[in-house]
């Protein structure tokens, strides 16, 4: 095929924000009913798990593009000199952030559906709902994963909006791409206070 | 009373060959005002005796214009990449760190071997066709001043590699181009005649290690000795790429 690495490039810049990132959103947002109660919690996660079709779209919108954005996006990663020592702007502290963050995602995604999804819902048969979470989370080492990894997740999401904005030509100027830089800063900080705040009344 | 000189104290990277290990040697140059880095591997050059009063070889390095326009005498001093002629003493911390840019295969010292820029250039189709169908001068196409401005900056790329060095997508293990050949394509496409082969460069930067293998870093435009915005011809250079993918997914 013609322009075939450009191509598998774009698809994995186009996976990052529109699968991986708006199933992130979606997450979230159901977990952080959580804020309204146990029972509030428990009823949107009964509501997406009577969703039609439910493990074909686990697999095929959400499974599979994080396999290929993940397993794709180190290969990327590991080809780069890291020099933020060297050349210590801004930008390239991001950038290696962005790699950071990516590596400790990976491991923290593979991690969180084996335990949950495969291990305790599919082969152990546990009720995914707010008792088996408040237990899980009340092993404060876990817990403190569960911060990384949010943190971590919601950071490659939204400092990749900053590089889906120049890979798509959308934003092109010095005073548009720092507009864009600071705009997503701020939804990190937005969105990861909402995840933060969700993940502490698990264990309340 | 004997007035104490003040030196200025180098460590610099040596190697004898492409194939050699690296090592280092200190260097003590007498200091005087307005004295640069190509001054001072000259003083060394002239008597090449280390700081312990070891006799040694000649640094090897490269350099012609003296005022940063040739790009020839591009180096790492204090890490980071940049023209040595134009590096002055007064403004460098001591001691004055000085390694090649290992992005390059290194020849000797401190010359590299820059070549993999002019293929680039070649690749990206680097150049203007004129094959005679009029009069250069009287009836060629014109171009709006206002992107002869945009022109002019982006020709001032001497191919020194500054930007290539700081980029961390450029290096032995990735098959990136890198910015300054983008930056190229861009100046290309931006000329009345040259535009004519707009297709074939976009097509060039969209082939493995081409511009989609841009991860962003911005520290290109940052290590620019010539202030060339390469990250926004990068930015403009991926919506155009954008727009010919599609249309030839579509279209063809």
């Amino acid at each position: 095929m013609k322009n075939f690495d450009f191509w598998i490039r774009r698809i994995h810049s186009l996976s990052g924000v529109i699968a991986l990132g708006a199933f992130l959103l979606e997450h979230i947002f159901t977990v952080s009913t959580v804020m309204g109660g146990p029972a509030n919690f428990d009823k949107s996660v009964a509501a997406l798990a009577a969703m039609p079709f439910l493990v074909p779209i686990e697999i095929i919108a959400i499974g599979m593009p994080i396999a290929f954005h993940g397993i794709l996006g180190v290969v990327y990663a590991l080809k780069a000199k890291n020099n933020p020592l060297r050349y210590g702007y801004w930008n390239n502290w991001m950038f290696y952030l962005q790699r950071i963050t990516a590596y400790i995602a990976f491991v923290f995604i593979i991690w969180h559906v084996w335990t949950l999804r495969i291990v305790g819902k599919a082969m152990g048969g546990h009720l995914i709902g707010y008792d088996f979470m408040h237990n899980v989370l009340s092993d404060p080492l876990t817990f403190g994963f569960y911060v990384i990894g949010l943190l971590s997740s919601v950071f490659h999401f939204t400092n990749g909006l900053f590089g889906f904005s120049i890979t798509w030509g959308i934003v092109t100027g010095p005073r548009g791409q720092r507009v864009v830089s600071i705009a997503t800063l701020a939804l990190f900080v937005l969105i990861s206070s909402v995840g933060l705040t969700a993940l502490t009344h698990f264990v309340k | 009373m004997a007035e104490i000189k003040k030196k200025v104290h180098f460590i610099i990277e040596r190697q004898d060959g492409p194939n050699s290990q690296p090592y280092t040697e200190e260097f003590e140059v007498d200091y005087r005002p307005a004295l640069n880095v190509v001054a001072s591997l000259m003083e060394i050059q002239k008597n090449p005796v280390t700081k312990d009063g070891k006799k040694t070889t000649a640094v090897v390095w490269e350099c012609n214009c003296l005022e940063k326009v040739c790009g020839a005498c591009m180096m790492v001093i204090n890490g980071k990449a940049q023209q040595a002629c134009a590096a002055l003493i007064d403004h460098l911390e001591q001691p004055i760190r000085l390694s090649p840019a290992r992005t390059f295969p290194v020849i000797r010292d401190l010359a590299i071997d820059r070549s993999v820029m002019f293929e680039s250039l070649k690749k990206i189709h680097g150049w203007v066709d004129v094959d005679g169908t009029w009069e250069v001068h009287n009836d060629a196409p014109r171009q709006n001043p206002k992107t002869a401005t945009i022109a002019y900056e982006i020709s001032r790329c001497m191919t020194c590699g500054c930007c290539m060095d700081a980029c961390p997508n450029v290096n032995q293990s990735s098959e990136f181009i890198g910015p300054a050949p983008i930056a190229q394509a861009h100046l290309f496409n931006l000329h009345p005649i040259g535009e004519y082969q707009k297709e074939e460069r976009l097509d060039a930067l969209m082939e493995k290690g081409g511009l989609a293998s841009c991860g962003n870093s911005q520290n290109c435009v940052q290590a620019c000795p010539k202030d060339i915005k390469l990250t926004e011809y990068i930015a403009k250079l991926n919506r155009d790429t954008n727009k010919q993918a599609l249309k030839s997914l579509f279209n063809k």
